[in-house]
């Protein structure tokens, strides 16, 4: 998977990214601990900065996450967040 | 002595704040953000000195900080209580609403945001507050006082403002709603005051005839229009899928830039047996209706064919030095043909990311739409070189003589 970003925001991709993964931690210990309010949250903010930094599928994740949270769907929680994991691990960034 | 524009951002997320920051520095160096994590610090006290900001732009949700519209509501009537921009993920109309009833001057989704946008919006924003964003020169205030937002304020009959989406010298474009059918429209509005000057009124009226006068699925769609009290307005289709400007970062597929150009010419081919020459073609004149239909839109400098056999207005040259073709460079009398020559200088800028005429000046680049040659393609794009040639052709009369057959000559060019 590839994502073609704005070459203007090369130096805040990888603070970005590294906080995603810190992101997919706290989700991961929110879902532990079925604190819905945390993950509605943590999905809310990504729904807002990964379209503005360009990662339209971070926003989409964040949309998943934040319905399955307000819908305390337990499982479909963990699908978004492993997509989100996998997406995270593998995408490739290509600036223009 | 202009003064830097201070700004205060409200936003749980380090990662915008970042972001934003990021963009005014790389392209607003007289502004002056102040970050404001509204987890951490909370609601501000009643000591908080909201004069020494120009602008607020605040987060639609707070985290666990609240909610922007109830800080907007409780807020606003503080002393020195700045301009404020809404900033939200939420993408909705409502939301948009209920800010700009609380007073807010604008609203951004952040999934719009670029650079660009964020600059405009807080120069636009913070005008009247800030002498240094009062000195940008973007907004002619002679040809706008009194504005058309006196008029805003008090609604167009028959509409429900939303938002402002767009501006010019002597017009601004709101997103509304009609409210018999709540059909969303682009609803540009021109003040009276500014109809003062003749050249205005003319560029409305011709704006009006050009749009009644067309059906295209490649030209935008006119729903109404009128002149109420103290305006005039054209009720027009809201397209929010963009510009072809916006598409521009970077060359496209050869297949996609083909695409998009025999839809430009479909709809000129409309428009030209219409009887209107549009006269400024360039990418932020062509939006996106969907994902990939395109529609020609802005006609405010258009005319009609027959008109158009005198010179521009009097020591003016209208339209964009970047597309301009040598005839409207040199003030001559333009034709549909002008209009294709504007159509190729796209297409060029589809196919290779660059314009063909490029230059430190206008000066520079109308020299050189006059007399420069026309630029080689690359050997991969060799085959469409005759059609590139035959639209930029200095002489009209070496271009094809309607849109039509410059279709024709483009699938001739397609391999």
């Amino acid at each position: 998977m590839e994502v073609e970003l704005d070459g203007g925001i090369e130096p805040l991709v990888g603070n970005y990214m590294t906080n995603r993964r810190k992101d997919i931690a706290a989700l991961q210990e929110a879902l532990d601990g079925a604190d819905f309010g945390r993950i509605a949250a943590l999905g809310h903010r990504m729904k807002g900065n990964g379209a503005s930094f360009g990662f339209h599928r971070i926003s989409e994740l964040g949309v998943e996450l934040e319905d399955a949270a307000m819908g305390e769907d337990a499982s479909a929680v963990a699908t978004a967040l492993a997509a989100l994991s996998d997406y995270v691990d593998n995408v490739k960034v290509v600036y223009r | 002595m202009s003064r830097d524009i201070n700004v205060l951002l409200v936003d749980d997320c380090p990662d915008f704040r970042a972001l934003v920051r990021h963009y005014l520095r790389q392209n607003a160096p007289d502004v002056t953000l102040t970050d404001y994590d509204p987890e951490v610090q909370g609601l501000p006290a009643d000591s908080f000195r909201w004069s020494r900001y120009d602008l607020l732009l605040l987060d639609y949700q707070l985290g666990d900080g609240g909610d922007g519209l109830s800080w907007l509501a409780e807020l606003r009537d503080k002393d020195g209580f700045p301009p404020t921009v809404l900033v939200t993920a939420q993408g909705n109309e409502y939301v948009a609403v209920r800010a700009l009833k609380l007073g807010a001057e604008d609203y951004i989704r952040k999934q719009d945001l670029t650079a660009t946008r964020l600059v405009e919006v807080v120069r636009e924003a913070s005008r009247g507050r800030s002498p240094a964003a009062a000195a940008v020169p973007s907004v002619n205030k002679t040809t706008l006082q009194p504005g058309p937002e006196e008029t805003v304020v008090r609604g167009i009959n028959g509409y429900r403002m939303m938002r402002k989406i767009g501006a010019g010298t002597q017009s601004r474009i709101y997103l509304a709603e009609r409210l018999s059918d709540d059909l969303q429209v682009a609803l540009k509005i021109v003040a009276i005051s500014a109809m003062d000057d003749e050249d205005v009124l003319r560029r409305f009226e011709r704006e009006v005839n050009a749009l009644e006068r067309i059906a295209s699925p490649h030209v935008v769609r006119l729903f109404d229009q009128a002149f109420a009290d103290d305006c005039g307005y054209i009720a027009m289709e809201h397209l929010p899928g963009g510009d072809l400007r916006e598409r521009m970062d970077g060359q496209f597929d050869e297949d996609v830039a083909v695409d998009w150009m025999r839809q430009l010419l479909q709809g000129l081919a409309v428009i030209h047996s219409a009887g209107v020459i549009h006269r400024d073609l360039k990418p932020t004149n062509v939006l996106f209706r969907g994902a990939d239909t395109l529609v020609i839109a802005d006609f405010g400098i258009s005319r009609p064919i027959d008109t158009d056999t005198e010179h521009t207005t009097e020591g003016m040259l209208l339209g964009t030095p970047a597309y301009m073709s040598p005839e409207q460079c040199l003030g001559d009398s333009v034709d549909a043909r002008s209009d294709l020559y504007s159509a190729g200088v796209m297409f060029v800028e589809m196919l290779t990311g660059l314009r063909p005429f490029r230059g430190r000046s206008v000066a520079a680049i109308l020299h050189q739409h006059v007399h420069e040659p026309i630029p080689r393609l690359d050997a991969t794009l060799a085959h469409q070189q005759p059609f590139v040639d035959a639209l930029l052709s200095k002489q009209r009369a070496d271009r094809p003589a309607t849109a039509g057959e410059a279709l024709e000559l483009m699938q001739a060019s397609v391999h």
